[in-house]
C-alpha cells in the first residue's frame, strides 16, 4: 500500500480505499510522509473508492503541496475514474501524470 | 461458531438473494416470510443479527422489530432495515424501535456485508 | 450484479412469485371494485407492485423496475388518500398488472438478455403515461403540495442542489457517493462538482469523518419530494439547498405549467414551511374536527330549543325577543358550520369528461358531455361515495344506452350524456340522462323473469321494472363487452345510493333515451328521523326508509300471535318486534303500531308503540364502546334532553331475513 523507494513515498491502494482501510493507510502515510521528496500515487489497482478514501487522497496532495513535496498520480483505474466523475473531481493537471 | 442470521422478507426471491450472499460468506441463515413468522423463529431460535424487510403481509417489519425487541434476549440484537421504503416517518419508527441500519433495495453486496460485519462487531 | 447470484439462478422463483403477487393484485383490484375501497385490499396492490420492483431492481430488469416504478408511486398515492380509487383507475391499474406480467415472462423468457420488444415498450410508454396523467389530473383537484410532487414525476426538470453532510455521516454508515450515484442514475443529466476545500491536511485528517460538499446539477423526473427523499434518513444533519432551475415540460404535465414558480432555493429543512405558504388560502382540516364542530353546534340548537320553550313558558317577552335572537344566530352558525363541508359537484363532474372521451373512443361512439349545475354544493363525504356510483351509471349509458351512430336514425349522429345537479326541498339530486336507445320494458320483464329474479306474471310497474336492471344478476349486454367486462353490475350503484339514504329513480322512453334520478341528502350529519317510542325509549327511523305506518286492530293481533308477519293488503309483511329485539319493558295497554319500511326493494314493518312524527336532527354516531351494538347506527338527542337512538334499518332487515330462513317467500303472497 505504501512504500518508500529512495526519497520517493509509493502509495498504491490495493484493492480498496474506503473508510475500513483509511485509519490504517493515513497512519502509514503520515509515518513516510516527512521523509520523502516525492509521492507517487498509483489508482490502478484501487477496485473501490469511497468518500473516506477520496478524502484521504485529497488531504495527501494538499499535504504535500503546503510542505513544497512533489506529488502525483500515476495511473488511474476504472473504478476511482468513475468515482471522480460522480464527484466531478478537477485533476490537478500536472498532478495526474500520463493517463 | 459461525453468527447465524435471520432474514426476514416476503420476497422469496429477496430472501433467496440476501441469504445466497450472507451463506457465501460463511454465515448461517435462517428465513422468515413475514414479521409473525420471523418472530416465532426467532424466540424458537437465537439469532445474532437481524435483516428485515418493512412493507410484509400479516405483520410488517417495524412491527416486528418493536416486538422482538421487547425479548429480553433481543435487546442487543442488532437489526437491519432492507427494504425500499424511504418515508421519513418510517425511519424514524424504525430508529425508535432500535433499528441499526436502514439499506435501500437495490442494495449493493458489499455495503451489505460491511453493515453486517459492522454490526456484529 | 450486485448479489451473489445471476439472474439465471432465480428466474424460476422470480416468475413464480410475481405471478403469485400479480394475482393478488388483480383479486384485491376487483375486490375493491366490487366492494368499495380498503385497506388492506389497496396495500395489498401496493405490495405486490412494491415487491416485483424490489426483486427486479437486484437483478437489474431495468424494463421491469422502470414502468413497475411508476405505477408503485400511483399506488402509493391511492393509499395515502391522495388519489382516489375509481373505477376508472382500476381499470388501468388492471391493464398495468397484466402488462407487468408480460414484462416479468419477458424478462424471464430471455433471462434478461434482451432488451424488450417494441410491442412492450410501446405499452409501458402508453401505460406509463396514463399513470402519469392520472397523477397529474387527480392531483389538480385537491392542489397544494402533493399536486406539485406528482407532476412533477412526470416531467424532466432542472435542478440545482447544494450538499453538505454531516461530519459524521460516514462514521453513522452512510456513503456520500451513493446518494450522489443515486441521484444520477435517476437523472437524465448529471454533473457535480466536488468542494474540497476544507479538507484539512493529513495532521489534521479524521480519515472518518466528512468534510467535502457537493454543487450539483441534474435534470430528472423525480419530484422534490423525491429528491428530498433520496437523503432522509440524514435530514435532519444535511445541509441541502435544492432549487429548480429552467424547466422543461412533457405534455402529460403541461396543463400546470401556468402556475409555474419561479426558480427559488429552498432547503429541505424549510420545504414544508414553503409548502404550506402556498396554501395560505385553504387550510386542511381534519373532517373529524368539522364533525364534532357540527355535533356540538346540534346539541347546542337542542339545548336551545329548551331554552326557547321555557322563555316563551314563562311570558317574559324580553326574553323571549333575546332568546329568538340567540336562536336565529344559532341557526345561521350551524349553516355556516354545514357549509364548511360543502364542495360544488362540478370537481366530480368534470373528471367524467374523461371517462366519456376514453369510453366512447374505444367503442367508435360520438358523445357528447353537457355538464349543467356544477356549483350545485353537496356534502363532501357524500360527494366521494356518489362519485363510483355515478362511473357506473355512466358508463352503462355509453355502453348500452347511446347507440352507434349509424344506429341512431333520425337523431343527431352524436350522442348527447347530461349530467345535471340542483337542490331540491333539503335534498340533492343528480340526474344523469343520455339520448340513446331507452329501455324495453317488456325485454327487462322476461329477461328478468329468465334470470329468474321475478316470477312469470309477477305485476310490476314500469319504475320497478327499470329498476330491476340494479338488481344484482341482472346485465342487458347480450355479450359482455370490454366495457362491463370485469363483471361489475349496476347492483353496486344501488347499493352504495342506499348507504348514502339516497333513492334513485329511473325514466325512460324507449328510442328517445333514459334519465337516472338520484336524490341525496344535502349531509349525512343530519337526518330526517320518524320518531317513535317502544317501552321507555325513543327510537329514529331514518324518514325516507318510511313508507307508511299501520295501527294493528286487536284481531289482528291476536291474528298475527306467534308469527312474525302479517298480511298487508294481500302481501306479507315480515315484522320485526323492536321492543322485544332491545328488550324493552312492555307497557300492557301501548297500542301496537307498525312502521312499515322499505329497504332493497321490499317491504317490512317494525312494531313500536308509540308514533310521533317526522323531525329533522343532528346524528352523532355511538362511542366505541357500542361497537357491538347490532342494529342502532347512531344516537341523537332530543329537545327534552333525553337521547333517542337511531335504528340501523339494513341490519335490523338482515336480522329479519336471517330468522325468516332467506328472503324466498315474502316476494309476493
Amino acid at each position: 500500500m505504501v512504500t518508500m523507494e529512495g526519497s520517493t513515498l509509493r502509495f498504491y491502494p490495493e484493492g480498496e480505499l474506503t473508510i475500513y482501510q483509511v485509519e490504517e493507510t493515513l497512519k502509514e502515510l503520515k509515518g513516510f510522509l516527512p521523509e520523502a521528496k516525492e509521492v507517487v500515487i498509483d489508482f490502478t489497482v484501487t477496485d473501490k473508492m469511497d468518500t473516506a478514501g477520496f478524502q484521504l487522497f485529497v488531504s495527501l496532495t494538499k499535504s504535500t503541496k503546503a510542505s513544497g513535496q512533489e506529488c502525483c498520480v500515476d495511473g488511474v483505474g476504472g473504478s476511482v475514474e468513475n468515482f471522480m466523475a460522480l464527484f466531478g473531481y478537477e485533476w490537478d493537471a500536472q498532478c495526474k501524470g500520463e493517463l | 461458531m459461525s453468527k447465524r442470521l435471520l432474514i426476514v422478507d416476503d420476497s422469496t426471491v429477496m430472501r433467496m438473494t440476501v441469504s445466497s450472499i450472507l451463506k457465501e460468506t460463511g454465515y448461517e441463515v435462517i428465513e422468515a416470510e413475514n414479521g409473525q413468522v420471523a418472530l416465532d423463529r426467532a424466540k424458537a431460535t437465537p439469532v445474532d443479527l437481524i435483516i428485515c424487510d418493512v412493507n410484509m403481509p400479516v405483520m410488517d417489519g417495524l412491527t416486528f422489530a418493536r416486538l422482538i425487541k421487547e425479548e429480553a434476549s433481543y435487546r442487543f440484537v442488532p437489526i437491519i432495515m432492507l427494504t425500499t421504503v424511504t418515508g421519513q416517518s418510517e425511519m424514524e419508527a424504525g430508529k425508535a424501535a432500535g433499528v441499526k441500519a436502514w439499506m435501500v433495495k437495490p442494495f449493493d453486496k458489499v455495503k451489505l456485508l460491511g453493515a453486517v460485519s459492522k454490526l456484529l462487531g | 450484479m450486485s448479489s451473489g447470484m445471476n439472474f439465471s439462478d432465480i428466474a424460476k422463483e422470480f416468475r413464480e412469485e410475481s405471478l403469485e403477487l400479480l394475482e393478488a393484485m388483480e383479486t384485491s383490484l376487483m375486490s375493491i371494485r366490487e366492494n368499495g375501497m380498503d385497506d388492506e385490499m389497496i396495500n395489498a396492490v401496493f405490495r405486490a407492485a412494491h415487491t416485483i420492483k424490489g426483486a427486479a431492481g437486484m437483478y437489474k430488469l431495468d424494463f421491469v423496475v422502470g414502468f413497475t416504478h411508476i405505477a408503485e408511486n400511483l399506488l402509493d398515492q391511492v393509499r395515502n388518500g391522495k388519489i382516489e380509487m375509481t373505477d376508472e383507475l382500476g381499470e388501468l391499474l388492471l391493464e398495468c398488472k397484466d402488462h407487468m406480467q408480460n414484462l416479468v415472462e419477458f424478462a424471464v423468457a430471455t433471462n434478461n438478455e434482451e432488451a424488450p420488444t417494441t410491442e412492450l415498450t410501446d405499452t409501458t410508454a402508453r401505460l406509463g403515461e396514463a399513470l402519469c396523467t392520472t397523477l397529474g389530473e387527480e392531483m389538480h383537484h385537491h392542489g397544494g403540495e402533493t399536486s406539485k410532487a406528482a407532476i412533477e414525476v412526470c416531467a424532466d426538470k432542472n435542478w440545482t442542489m447544494k450538499l453538505s453532510f454531516a461530519r459524521e455521516v460516514m462514521e453513522q454508515g452512510f456513503e456520500p457517493a451513493s446518494f450522489l450515484a443515486h441521484l444520477r442514475k435517476n437523472s437524465t443529466a448529471f454533473e457535480s462538482h466536488v468542494d474540497t476545500s476544507a479538507v484539512p491536511l493529513m495532521e489534521e485528517l479524521e480519515p472518518t469523518a466528512c468534510y467535502v460538499t457537493f454543487d450539483i446539477s441534474f435534470t430528472t423526473g423525480l419530484s422534490r419530494e423525491d429528491i428530498l427523499d433520496v437523503f432522509e434518513f440524514i435530514r435532519d444533519d444535511t445541509t441541502i439547498l435544492l432549487s429548480e432551475a429552467v424547466a422543461e415540460v412533457k405534455p402529460a404535465a403541461l396543463a400546470q405549467t401556468a402556475n409555474k414558480e419561479e426558480p427559488k432555493k429552498i432547503s429541505a429543512q424549510s420545504a414544508n414551511t414553503q409548502v404550506q405558504a402556498q396554501n395560505a388560502y385553504t387550510i386542511r382540516v381534519d373532517a373529524e374536527k368539522i364533525d364534532q364542530l357540527i355535533n356540538q353546534i346540534g346539541e347546542m340548537v337542542i339545548a336551545n330549543a329548551n331554552v326557547v320553550q321555557q322563555s316563551i313558558d314563562m311570558k317574559n317577552g324580553e326574553l323571549i325577543e333575546s332568546v329568538s335572537i340567540v336562536s336565529r344566530m344559532l341557526e345561521d352558525i350551524r349553516e355556516s358550520a354545514m357549509q364548511i363541508r360543502m364542495v360544488q359537484i362540478g370537481e366530480t363532474f368534470n373528471r367524467f369528461k374523461r371517462i366519456v372521451m376514453d369510453l366512447s373512443k374505444k367503442l367508435g361512439k360520438d358523445i357528447e358531455l353537457v355538464i349543467k349545475g356544477a356549483e350545485t354544493e353537496l356534502d363532501k363525504t357524500v360527494t366521494e361515495k356518489i362519485t363510483d356510483p355515478l362511473v357506473h351509471i355512466i358508463r352503462n349509458a355509453i355502453d348500452h344506452g347511446i347507440e352507434m351512430p349509424s344506429d341512431r336514425g333520425s337523431k343527431s349522429a352524436k350522442g348527447t350524456l347530461t349530467l345535471n345537479a340542483y337542490h331540491d326541498a333539503g335534498t340533492v339530486v343528480i340526474e344523469i340522462t343520455d339520448d340513446g336507445k331507452g329501455l324495453d320494458d317488456e325485454m327487462l320483464y322476461r329477461k328478468a323473469i329468465e334470470k329468474g329474479l321475478i316470477e312469470e306474471g309477477a305485476h310490476l310497474s314500469q319504475q320497478e321494472i327499470f329498476k330491476l336492471i340494479l338488481e344484482p344478476g341482472f346485465s342487458t349486454a347480450p355479450a359482455v363487452t370490454d366495457l362491463s367486462g370485469r363483471g361489475v353490475g349496476m347492483d353496486v350503484v344501488k347499493r352504495n345510493i342506499e348507504a348514502l339514504r339516497g333513492n334513485i329513480e329511473i325514466k325512460s322512453r324507449v328510442g328517445e333515451g333514459t334519465s337516472f334520478i338520484i336524490r341525496l341528502p344535502l349531509t349525512l350529519a343530519i337526518i330526517d328521523g320518524f320518531l317513535v317510542k317502544v317501552g321507555e325509549t325513543f327510537y329514529v327511523i331514518p324518514l325516507d326508509m318510511v313508507v307508511e305506518c299501520i295501527e294493528l286492530s286487536d284481531r289482528e293481533k291476536e291474528e298475527m300471535h306467534g308469527n312474525n308477519y302479517i298480511n298487508l293488503r294481500g302481501t306479507i309483511l315480515p315484522l320485526l318486534n323492536v321492543g322485544d329485539l332491545f328488550d324493552e319493558q312492555k307497557t300492557a295497554d301501548a297500542r301496537a303500531n307498525i312502521v312499515v319500511v322499505h329497504y332493497a326493494g321490499r317491504r317490512y314493518g317494525f312494531i313500536v308503540d308509540e308514533l310521533f312524527g317526522e323531525f329533522q336532527t343532528v346524528i352523532k354516531p355511538l362511542g366505541k364502546i357500542f361497537a357491538d351494538l347490532h342494529g342502532i347506527s347512531g344516537s341523537t338527542i332530543l329537545g327534552s334532553g333525553k337521547v333517542a337512538l337511531i335504528l340501523d334499518v339494513p341490519m335490523l332487515v338482515s336480522y329479519i331475513l336471517s330468522f325468516k330462513g332467506g328472503s324466498d317467500e315474502m316476494k309476493s303472497a
